[in-house]
């Protein structure tokens, strides 16, 4: 697992914002991404949570370059995504893919099954156009849909069954890595546990590398090597699975797991919550120095709102916090 | 005697591919000072349900097929229109599921506030907008004096759902129905939006039933427990047992599937997809999904176990 498939550093997408009236002129961008560095191992499933307007879905995007890059390096494989162009970035894709969170929306509804999963073989041109179909259908079978309903067309299946539809175009290129983005969110409870089965399933049999992008922690904790934790286009921190739910050390991530509800009502009665107060705030103005200080529960000083902290090492998972040593456990258990 | 107390309640819909039987046959009853989770997935009834009380379901294509709604011993679905318009907002408030959708977009938020406090509480100018200030106040938007006269699209998802049940809270009612309130919205502000639900029944004696899918909410929330399947309560218990000892294999199932912040256990999906509401098979709607099923699930199980404690299955027989 020592080898990154992909690493990510210093990356920032902004979107620009225009004046108003007969000569607009960027007035201000919205700081989707605002230095961010990521690594994904090979063969690694990587959580990316946060709450919405977090920057968590742009990161998604960013990493397959479906939207420009303002600044920053994405380094697939040894190679530089922000730097390819035309034929050799197409040539790329095929081994990098995206699951989407709307099973509703992201299939074409005038094409059949069949079509819609075979078409990445034929955009890369990775089976000959008579065999396509038949690859389609080993790929329904694995995804658990039944073959026969290759002709069929999305509006007939259900929406974990159109799920299974989108993975299994997604696996038709036979990528390495796959970013899922909220792939579960839009689905009924007991449908959401087949999905991430699935996908489980099929990481260990191929070796897939995911950035598994859901704001239920639940749902990331259970699918996940390791898991980073975004607030307002920076990840705050990192660290394996058990580090983060288990031992948060940032604020954030602190009030994060505590506000998370868990289905016991013993444990849920004696669990101490960290209510944060008001919302996130607006990319567009982002608070100056740390980009928590104006909801941290444990805000110190000036340093908090002039100098913004830097990701750096702490007990084996990565912190932006400059009091994250001092801190300690926010809900009042003893720190283990 | 129960301040709500729901007897065999049928909520059907006629469309043109058959008769929908969204709510088909459920009972529970509610206290003051006592908060009901209604659990199940999407189509489960469970929203409908919520509905029919406050006779919001449009009719047609709705119809109440049959049953009774008592509220504080007055049969909900037999009070006339007229009286039924001084509790809705008044004796018995809703939250809804989104708050994008469900303040009027051209409306300053004072003034969907104060419209409450005028129609119900017959207060009037300064008195009501004070009293709009201290709604907002109490459930957390800050700086309420200078947000109150914002429009709704100056506030985000989470100011806007606050706003939505600060307008439910604002005549103090005997009966909050809540339909997912906070599915829309982050865990963070999620939290805050618990915590005051649970306060309201607390302070002032608030019935609440708590309509979600989340089985981590009503594990935080809630002091008893029913679950709808197919239009059907299949379990109902306090709180504790349910999550305990679980009667029915539907429970156990959704338990089972759900991953917990917790603990990193194999997950065990519930085979197949929830049932089509216009062809309910005639025995129990659970059967085709459910592992222990046998002959005797072609009939419909009756209720097994006590009164507030048991489930609607046949293994729960002995």
């Amino acid at each position: 697992m020592s080898d990154p498939l992909l690493t990510v550093r210093g990356l920032k997408v902004h979107f620009p914002v225009y004046s108003k009236g007969w000569f607009p002129r960027q007035s201000g961008a919205v700081k989707a991404v605002d230095g961010l560095d990521l690594t994904v191992h090979r063969g690694e499933v990587l959580g990316l949570v946060g709450e919405s307007g977090c920057g968590k879905s742009t990161t998604g995007r960013a990493l397959l370059r479906l939207v420009p890059l303002t600044a920053g390096e994405v380094v697939f494989d040894g190679v530089d995504l922000a730097k390819l162009k035309g034929e050799e970035l197409r040539r790329m894709r095929r081994r990098m893919q995206m699951i989407f969170q709307d099973p509703y929306a992201s299939l074409n509804p005038r094409m059949t099954v069949g079509d819609i999963i075979a078409e990445p073989l034929g955009a890369h041109d990775l089976v000959p156009a008579g065999e396509r179909q038949k690859k389609a259908q080993e790929l329904m079978e694995r995804c658990g849909l039944d073959p026969a309903f290759v002709r069929r067309y999305p509006h007939e299946f259900s929406g974990g069954q159109r799920q299974r539809i989108g993975i299994a175009r997604a696996l038709a290129s036979d990528p390495d890595f796959i970013v899922c983005d909220e792939p579960i969110s839009a689905l009924d409870v007991s449908i959401q546990a087949q999905i991430l089965n699935l996908l489980q399933s099929l990481a260990r049999e191929r070796n897939l590398s995911y950035v598994f992008i859901a704001h239920d922690l639940s749902a990331v904790r259970h699918i996940s090597d390791r898991i980073a934790v975004m607030y307002l286009g920076r990840i705050v921190e990192t660290g394996t699975y058990a580090e983060i739910c288990d031992n948060p050390r940032h604020p954030y991530t602190q009030a994060l797991v505590s506000a998370i509800p868990v289905p016991d009502p013993v444990i849920e009665r004696r669990r101490k919550r960290i209510v944060l107060q008001g919302d996130v705030p607006s990319p567009l103005k982002p608070p100056s120095g740390c980009p928590f200080h104006t909801r941290c529960p444990a805000v110190r000083d000036q340093r908090c709102s002039t100098e913004a902290p830097r990701l750096r090492e702490l007990d084996g998972r990565q912190v932006s916090c400059h009091f994250a040593e001092d801190i300690g456990d926010l809900t009042g258990r003893t720190a283990s | 005697m129960s301040l709500l107390r729901v007897e065999d309640l049928h909520t059907h819909f006629h469309t043109e591919y058959g008769t929908v039987k969204a709510v088909n046959g459920v009972s529970f009853e509610v206290d003051r000072g006592e908060i009901m989770g209604l659990v199940g997935e999407s189509g489960s009834g469970k929203s409908v349900t919520n509905l029919s009380i406050l006779k919001l379901i449009p009719t047609p294509p709705g119809e109440y097929a049959g049953g009774r709604i008592l509220f504080d011993g007055e049969d909900l679905l037999k009070t006339p229109e007229s009286k039924l318009r001084t509790y809705r907002g008044n004796r018995i408030a809703m939250i809804f599921q989104d708050p994008m959708t469900s303040l009027t977009p051209y409306m300053r938020v004072s003034r969907q506030l104060t419209e409450v406090l005028e129609l119900h509480q017959g207060m009037t100018g300064r008195a009501a907008k004070k009293r709009a200030i201290e709604l907002l106040e109490m459930v957390g938007i800050p700086d309420p004096a200078n947000r109150v006269d914002s429009w709704p699209h100056e506030f985000s998802g989470g100011m806007r759902q606050r706003v939505m049940i600060a307008i439910a809270l604002a005549c103090k009612p005997e009966l909050l129905l809540a339909d997912e309130p906070t599915t829309a919205l982050d865990v963070t502000i999620q939290a805050q939006i618990l915590e005051l639900i649970k306060d309201l029944a607390r302070e002032h004696g608030t019935a609440v039933i708590m309509v979600t899918h989340d089985l981590g909410v009503v594990a935080g929330i809630a002091d008893k427990v029913s679950v709808m399947y197919g239009g059907r309560i299949v379990e109902r218990a306090p709180v504790e047992p349910l999550f305990a000892s679980p009667k029915h294999p539907y429970t156990r199932g959704l338990l089972a599937s759900v991953p917990r912040l917790d603990s990193r256990g194999e997950l065990t999906p519930v085979k197949g997809s929830p049932p089509d509401l216009t062809a309910l098979p005639p025995g129990c709607a659970f059967a085709p999904r459910c592992p222990l099923v046998h002959d005797q699930c072609a009939q419909q199980p009756p209720w097994f176990g006590e009164h507030t404690l048991g489930a609607r299955c046949w293994k729960e027989q002995a």
